[in-house]
């Protein structure tokens, strides 16, 4: 049971991180979102293991369901053409950018996994039941009721704002 | 068993990921999905704090970054296309005033 | 539950959020409105002003621990009002002039306000994310509310791709501070005095702090500043660079100064030279009024984090007063700017906006002249005006804290500033103006703003106590 836990957890990162990787090499953006959508699928794969249920019905819909169908509606209404190949446009300061956030991944690696370790080796006993939606929703609406007021105007706001730079004829 | 180290390490690679993506692509979008990924990484981290805390806010605040996500793919995805319409390109090399 | 006592407590934000509703409303029902929703936005953010002069508890915790009324934190809002309301007043002619005079704009610069208000107030750390990205997504759309033109394209899009990119660090820390104090909420953080002796607590604090560095425009982080100071609309450049400054300073400030740290001391005071140096010397080498303007912002920001660093008892009170003098003078300097602008034709760049096109306006417009010379006396912090109080408030408070080498790096780089403030004058002055110019015409309401402005640098230059005294007997 324990390893049937391990074994996922390196599955679904193996995907993460080669979808990752595969999503900010390519050179045709419909490739790129497709493997992001990839990437969320294997995120959400690991708030299953986290016990975060709710959470992770909420990254299928939201995430994959809507931003990413967006961001392919753009990129086809857009009709883009290939980007020329990394290869062809190496220059110095992208070499130092990667190597930069190489050096960056290193330490913030460094930093989570041995700054946290040993610290807390198995999830807490109440994680089964906060990430389901019958806590979230009742911490939602009671505790966090202003926040998720305010987070609704900026629904509204982001809508009236999309529409006052993207529709084509306004006044 | 796997602990909390794991996941903070698998989630501090995508962050990574996403950083190099920032800084290396050229095409506004996909800089954009790139921004997209380092906000999952912290998605992920927030959640497995929250889960081996068995405090609840974490997850909280993750709700508020999914919903701040969709806005801001609304208005970015708006702003690019007011660009596009004007100028015919989302390579941020060809922007004027857009050299970093 | 909401009860009505936390209503009351919580009218101004309810009021502003209301009017940007209403604002919504009006201009989907009705065609031409737009005088209808420049006046309910002027009387709101006026009320809001008035209410916070009202009957507020002065220290409540309200809508379950969201929120935090405090003297600082209302002091804070009421600046960032003033900014706004001293905006949005001198906006009115500026967009009818460049042809974007939608109602949306009212209510997109309101919802941002709420955005800082909720910001300002908030008390712990979801509250804020919510409250800084309703701002940020508001100066987003603002930022590139000149469809038509490339510039300011361009300029939302850098804005947008920096902005959500530096979100991504400041949620880190959110993260590694979630992670070691198991709390987002403020005062519980601040209880617990270990926190402050772990690294990745700090780590957290140093990486949230870099978001709202962002915001201020503090040196590695400042590249955004001047291209999107350059290509947004003037207003809206007015709006950005004072109200957009204060929410994140009046949230940041009270937060780092109460965990008054060594190592983050250090960090903060190289940052503080390194941007006021960076922005005071590239801004000597500027033609463009607009991106001078910026850099003279990036090295006003370097002011502000000397006062941060300083982490005593007078930062606060400091940076509050020289975020309420800069306020007046930025404000006043940029609406001029929007004011001598020339109307928008089919090119995309901005037209009058050159050093160049200043020369002589002396002789064309004495009193506009006179105006910008107070701002910029002001901004160069020469005695008779408040801009000087500020620094000195400033000042005095990293003294305080036996950090008087960073105080005369301060001193010093901010008398190199003077050169550049005096190039604007000695053109307006001294110089034969420049082919022929049409006579410029100034709008009412920016009149009205301007000499608001101008007003209140002189008033608070020779009165400097007349703000802590406003706040103190006033508010408690």
């Amino acid at each position: 049971m324990q390893n049937l836990e391990l074994i996922f957890f390196i599955a679904f990162a193996i995907i993460a991180i080669y979808s990752a990787i595969m999503m900010v090499t390519r050179r045709n953006p419909i490739s790129s979102a497709l493997f992001l959508i990839l990437n969320f699928f294997a995120v959400s794969g690991v708030y299953l293991l986290l016990k975060a249920q709710f959470i992770a019905i909420i990254q299928v819909l939201v995430y994959m369901g809507a931003i990413m169908v967006l961001f392919l509606f753009v990129i086809m209404l857009l009709n883009l053409h290939d980007e020329n190949k990394l290869s062809e446009s190496i220059t110095y300061r992208k070499i130092t950018a990667v190597l930069l956030s190489i050096l960056l991944m290193g330490l913030l690696f460094v930093t989570f996994f041995f700054g946290f370790m040993g610290k807390k080796s198995e999830i807490h006993e109440t994680a089964g039941t906060i990430g389901k939606a019958e806590f979230l929703g009742k911490e939602l609406f009671l505790k966090y009721a202003f926040p998720v007021e305010i987070a609704g105007l900026l629904l509204l706001a982001a809508v009236v704002g999309a529409v006052v730079l993207a529709k084509k004829k306004f006044e | 068993m796997v602990e909390l180290n794991y996941y903070l390490g698998l989630s501090s690679i995508l962050f990574a990921i996403g950083v190099i993506g920032v800084l290396v692509r050229r095409n506004a979008i996909i800089i954009f999905m790139s921004i997209e990924l380092m906000f999952n990484s912290i998605n992920l981290s927030l959640i497995s704090f929250s889960s081996f805390l068995g405090d609840v806010t974490g997850q909280i605040l993750v709700f508020f970054i999914i919903a701040v996500a969709a806005a801001e793919a609304a208005i970015g995805l708006a702003i690019i296309i007011a660009l596009f319409r004007n100028k015919g390109t989302v390579n941020i090399d060809e922007i004027n005033i857009l050299k970093w | 539950m909401i009860t009505l006592a936390e209503l009351v407590n919580a009218v101004p934000l309810l009021i502003i959020a209301i009017a940007a509703i209403l604002t919504l409303l009006i201009t989907t029902f009705f065609k031409k409105s737009t005088d209808v929703v420049f006046a309910v936005t002027i009387i709101s953010l006026f009320a809001a002003i008035f209410f916070y002069f009202g009957d507020l508890e002065k220290d409540a915790l309200i809508f379950t621990e969201s929120l935090r009324i405090n003297m600082v934190s209302i002091m804070f809002s009421v600046i960032a009002l003033t900014a706004v309301f001293i905006s949005v007043l001198s906006a009115k002619s500026y967009i009818e002039k460049e042809e974007i005079n939608f109602g949306e704009y009212y209510s997109l610069s309101l919802f941002a306000t709420l955005g800082m208000l909720v910001m300002i107030h908030s008390a712990n750390l979801i509250v804020l994310f919510i409250g800084l990205e309703l701002m940020s997504i508001c100066f987003f759309v603002l930022t590139g509310f000149l469809r038509k033109r490339v510039k300011s394209n361009e300029g939302a899009l850098k804005y947008f791709l920096l902005g959500a990119f530096m979100t991504g660090f400041l949620l880190f820390g959110i993260s590694l501070i979630y992670g070691t104090s198991g709390t987002l909420d403020f005062i519980k953080m601040l209880q617990n005095q270990s926190l402050v002796k772990q690294p990745l607590f700090l780590i957290g604090v140093a990486l949230f702090s870099i978001g709202f560095f962002f915001k201020m425009g503090i040196f590695p982080f400042h590249m955004w500043v001047p291209d999107v100071y350059e290509g947004a609309p003037t207003s809206v450049t007015g709006l950005m660079s004072t109200a957009g400054k204060i929410a994140a300073v009046g949230t940041l400030a009270p937060f780092i100064v109460n965990t008054n740290v060594t190592s983050l001391k250090v960090i903060f005071s190289v940052l503080a030279v390194l941007t006021m140096l960076f922005g005071n010397v590239i801004a000597l080498s500027q033609v463009n009024i607009k991106r001078l303007l910026a850099f003279s912002s990036i090295a006003s920001a370097g002011y502000i984090l000397v006062g941060i660093t300083a982490m005593n008892e007078f930062s606060v009170k400091g940076v509050a007063f020289y975020l309420f003098a800069y306020t007046f003078m930025q404000l006043g300097a940029f609406i001029l700017v929007s004011v001598i602008e020339k109307p928008s034709d089919s090119s995309n760049d901005y037209k009058g906006v050159n050093l160049d096109d200043y020369k002589g306006l002396a002789s064309k417009n004495p009193s506009l002249a006179v105006l910008l010379t107070i701002f910029l006396f002001s901004l160069g912090g020469i005695p008779p005006f408040a801009g000087f109080w500020g620094k000195y408030y400033l000042f005095y408070a990293a003294i305080k804290s036996e950090l008087v080498w960073l105080s005369v790096i301060a001193i010093l780089l901010s008398i190199i500033s003077i050169y550049y403030y005096l190039k604007i004058i000695v053109y307006m002055w001294f110089s034969k103006e420049s082919g022929n110019e049409v006579e410029i015409v100034v709008p009412p309401f920016a009149s009205i703003a301007l000499y608001i402005a101008a007003g209140l640098t002189i008033l608070f230059g020779l009165f400097p106590n007349l703000f802590f005294v406003m706040f103190k007997t006033v508010l408690k």
